[in-house]
This record gives structure tokens, sequence and C-alpha cells, in this order.
């Protein structure tokens, strides 16, 4: 008896023991998985509870204005998003219309459209498009939905051909003021060749700056030079700054972006900025250019972003 | 005499076996979410680029039980995280050699080549992997008289592959990832319209990056 006993004590004990080094076996795996995990997600956007911000424009409103221009949503869902690298809240309204996803992103407190997609099934004739009138026909449509920004400058005109062999026509502007050009401000347009809309996206910054920077660009180079050596930078970014073959500033007006630095909000306020490139080139069949950029902000000196080529 | 050391002998195997459950059990509550797997994704990223992996943890989250993994070497990569990766992201720095083919930098300075993907077959939960998006410069770029990292996966196992073609900085790449997961994962939408949608959102990522999908048009909720 006493030895069945022991045999049936020795069984649990080995179970138990098992069970515990397993455990501690799954929780060094588990460890190991997850490595070093950064603290917390950063969101270049963020979707808000309509019930919890007072917009200027309802959802109502915002179905008004689409169906002002032709368009008839059914069933429509509605999110409303607040853009941080654009600076926009809108209703974005989506639903479908003959196996087509469309959506519209609709200002909320302007009512201005900022975003139209997937508008309708491909029409290809009658052609009424080409490379020669693509612009004229965009700025029309444009027109035709809202308003066409006066100082809007020449825009760049592509033709773009899909695998499937449907053709599109797509014009883009580029907003500068003054003649600097502000990052992520633009406007584009993709018509199909009958001349529908196929998608338009506008992120046009109504922004007043000092665009007379206070330093140079030998200045601003000097200056993120100085300062990349101060920051704590990863070693590959910080050899590439070290090694550089050519650096040079180019004059912006844009949000800072903070990718390294947890502490601060991923994008800062719209600003005059040097970026200061620091630029490698790799010989090969395609010769690559990698680059990191520091911002410099152009008119107070000081280091407030930065950006990489991946 | 015989019958007794039966039912003794049955009496027994029944409590070994109810002990034998019992410590299974506890093994199973110590261990947590072994019992509760489902499909899985890994997010990779190297220092600095591990908040594109846990941006995209965030979202595949909902569906999928998420691993991050920051500066992995290239060795554990492709034998640890490839093999068994039901969707799969990678963020870090991506080059070509001089002959154009691509490759993915791994923490350790190790290069991931197109030869070096595994198997993608029986990952996790899936048959096969459903979707990897490797976030980095030049990922995207197919030569057709060569094996590229686009065609390694899809011959490997994957069924669709996303990455970008020409260099991308990183504030566009992380940008577009933060839509095109949105779309894809809390709106629902199929791999195409996904990076359509994002692609209203951030043009640059077609104009400056030159973002490219292949292979099937899948959808990310499992």
């Amino acid at each position: 008896m006493k030895t069945i006993k022991l045999g049936r004590y020795s069984l649990i004990v080995v179970l138990l023991i098992a069970a515990v080094v397993g455990s501690y076996v799954m929780a060094d795996f588990q460890r190991d998985r997850e490595g070093d995990e950064v603290a917390s997600v950063r969101h270049t956007f963020e979707c808000l509870d309509p019930e919890m911000v007072d917009t200027e424009v309802s959802k109502t409103e915002a179905i008004k204005v689409i169906e002002k221009i032709g368009y008839e949503p059914n069933n429509p869902e509605f999110v409303l998003i607040r853009d941080y690298a654009r600076d926009k809240t809108f209703w974005e309204i989506d639903w479908v219309e003959a196996e087509d996803l469309l959506f519209f992103d609709i200002d909320a407190f302007t009512g201005e459209i900022l975003a139209i997609f997937g508008s309708s099934t491909y029409e290809s004739k009658p052609e009424e498009v080409s490379l020669e009138n693509a612009y004229e026909i965009a700025r029309q449509k444009i027109e035709e939905i809202g308003e066409f920004p006066a100082e809007a400058g020449e825009p760049s005109v592509e033709k773009l051909e899909e695998e499937d062999g449907k053709v599109f026509y797509k014009v883009f502007w580029e907003q500068k003021i003054e003649g600097i050009p502000v990052v992520r401000g633009f406007m584009s347009m993709t018509i199909n060749p009958a001349g529908n809309i196929r998608s338009f996206s506008k992120c046009w910054q109504n922004i007043t700056i000092d665009t007379k920077p206070k330093i140079t660009e030998e200045e601003a180079i000097e200056i993120a030079r100085q300062k990349a050596s101060l920051i704590d930078l990863p070693e590959l970014l910080r050899e590439r700054i070290d090694i550089a073959e050519n650096i040079y500033a180019n004059l912006v007006i844009k949000k800072p972006f903070h990718p390294l630095d947890e502490n601060q909000p991923i994008y800062g306020e719209y600003s005059l900025i040097w970026e200061v490139i620091f630029e490698n080139v790799e010989e090969g069949l395609e010769p690559t250019v990698s680059s990191v950029e520091l911002s410099i902000d152009a008119h107070s000196g000081e280091l407030v972003g930065m950006d990489f080529t991946m | 005499m015989f019958i007794k050391n039966h039912k003794f002998i049955v009496m027994k195997v029944f409590k070994s076996c109810a002990l034998a459950l019992i410590s299974i059990l506890l093994l199973v509550v110590l261990n947590g979410g072994i019992a509760n797997a489902g499909p899985e994704s890994d997010c990779h990223g190297i220092d600095p680029f591990a908040q594109a992996a846990v941006l995209v943890g965030a979202y595949t989250s909902a569906y999928y039980d998420a691993f991050f993994m920051y500066n992995w070497g290239e060795n554990n990569i492709i034998q640890h995280s490839l093999p068994v990766a039901d969707i799969w992201f990678f963020s870090g720095h991506g080059g070509q050699t001089w002959y154009g083919k691509n490759y993915l930098v791994a923490a350790d300075g190790g290069h991931i080549m197109p030869e070096d993907i595994p198997d993608l077959h029986n990952q996790h939960e899936f048959p096969q992997m459903r979707f990897a998006y490797a976030c980095a410069c030049q990922s995207g770029d197919p030569d057709w008289w060569q094996n590229d990292l686009p065609e390694a996966f899809l011959k490997r196992g994957a069924r669709a592959y996303m990455g970008w073609a020409d260099l991308v900085e990183y504030g566009i790449a992380y940008e577009f990832t933060d839509w095109f997961y949105y779309y894809a994962i809390n709106i629902g939408q199929n791999v195409q319209q996904a990076k359509a949608s994002a692609l209203i959102q951030v043009p640059e990522a077609q104009s400056e990056g030159n973002i490219q999908l292949f292979g099937e048009n899948v959808n990310l909720i499992p």
C-alpha cells in the first residue's frame, strides 16, 4: 500500500513540476516573441465619437453636400475622423453602389469636399479626355464640386494604364505659398477617358505664415550638423549623416514629423522649415539615394523634426 | 481476489487519469493564451521602426494574436517568424544589390534575400500565409529577369504581398500604413480596396514611394 501511495504522490509531484516548468518555458517564449514593446500606439489620425465633438456640419448636412453634386447615397455609413497630418476633421461617408465602394470625405466644419473615391463604373467612351485637355476638364470638375484655389499653379498631368487595360488621367497640383512648397499640400483628380471623376483628393492648407527665413541655408546646415551630434540617433542613421556625400537644404512649409520622440505629438505645427538633407548615393544598375532629413525651424533655428528614407 | 485486484487497478488508473487531467488543466491555466491561440500576425520593427510595428499590431490584434518583435536578427525572422505568421509585417530598411535584387535588412544587419524566404504553407491557422507587407525601401520592386521579394513571397506560399517599389520616407510609409490597416481591418475592405482608399489620403505613397500590391485580392479579416 505504501508503495502505491508513494507512486501516486510521485506522479502528482512530477506533474506539478512539469506544469510549473512548462509555464516558465512558455512565459520565456512569450517574452522572446514580444521583445521590447514600445509603450504607446501613435496614430496619424483618430476616429472621434460624434456625440463628443461639436461639428459645424451635421451628418444630414454632409449628405446634402453629396446629393447636391448628383450622388444618391444608399444606406451610408458615417465615421468622424480627425486627421493630424492634414489638420482636418471630416465625415467619411461610404456606401456600396452596383458593387462599387464609394466614399466621400466632407470637412466637418466647412462642408468642403475633401475626397471622392470610386465614383462610377469605368467608362472609356466617348473619349473626351487626352493628356492635352485633362487639366481643363479636371479644373472644371473641381469648380463644379467646390472651390478651385486661385493660387493653384501649373499641375502635372499623367496617363495611368492599369493592369486590366483601364486608362485614367491624373492631374496633380502642388500647393505653394509665395513660391515655397507646402508639404502635404495638394489637390489631385483622376478622371476616366469619358471625363467622369474616379477619385478626388484635396489637402489645401489655409495658413498664414511668414515666408521670410531668419536664418540662411548655410546656417541651417551648420545647425543641423551640430544638433545631429547631440541627439540620440540609431547607428545606421548617424552613419548616414557622418558619411554624407551631399548635404543641402530645401525651404518648405510643413508640419514637422517626430518619429523618434514618443513624448511629442507625432506632428508639430505648420512652420517655415529648412529641410537639411544628408544624402548618400549607392551605385548599381539602379543607383539608390538614402538620406536623413533634419527639420530646422527657419525662424528660430531649432531642430523641430526629422525623417529618413527606409 | 482477481476481481478485487481488477477493481483496484481500475480505480488507480481512474485516479491517475484524474490527476493527470487536473495537472494538464493547471498547465493550460498557467500558460494562459496557448489554449485560445487564434490566427497569428507577426509585426517586426527594428529600431527606430518599432512604432510602425506597434501600429500594425494594434490593428491586427482585433482578429489575430499579434506578436511584436523588435530588433530581431536575420535567422530568427527567417526561422521563427516567417514560417508561422498568418499575416506578416516588417518595418525596417530595405535595399538592392548592384544588379537590382532586393532584400530586407534585419536588426543584426543581416540581409533577408528573396531566396531566404522559407515555405509559407502550413501557417499557424491558415493553410498558407494570407498577407505579407514588407514596409521597406525597394521591397516591392519586381524584376522580370530574376527572383525578387514579391515573386519569392508569392512562390513560397503567400497569397498576397505588398511593398514599396522605390525609396520611401518613413513619414509617408507610416501614414500610408496607418490608413491601409484602418481600411483593411476596421472598415473590412479587401487589400486592393484598402490600398486604393489609403492612396486617396496619402497620394505621395504612389508618387514618391510607389507602393505595389501583388497576388490575390485577400481580406485580412479571418
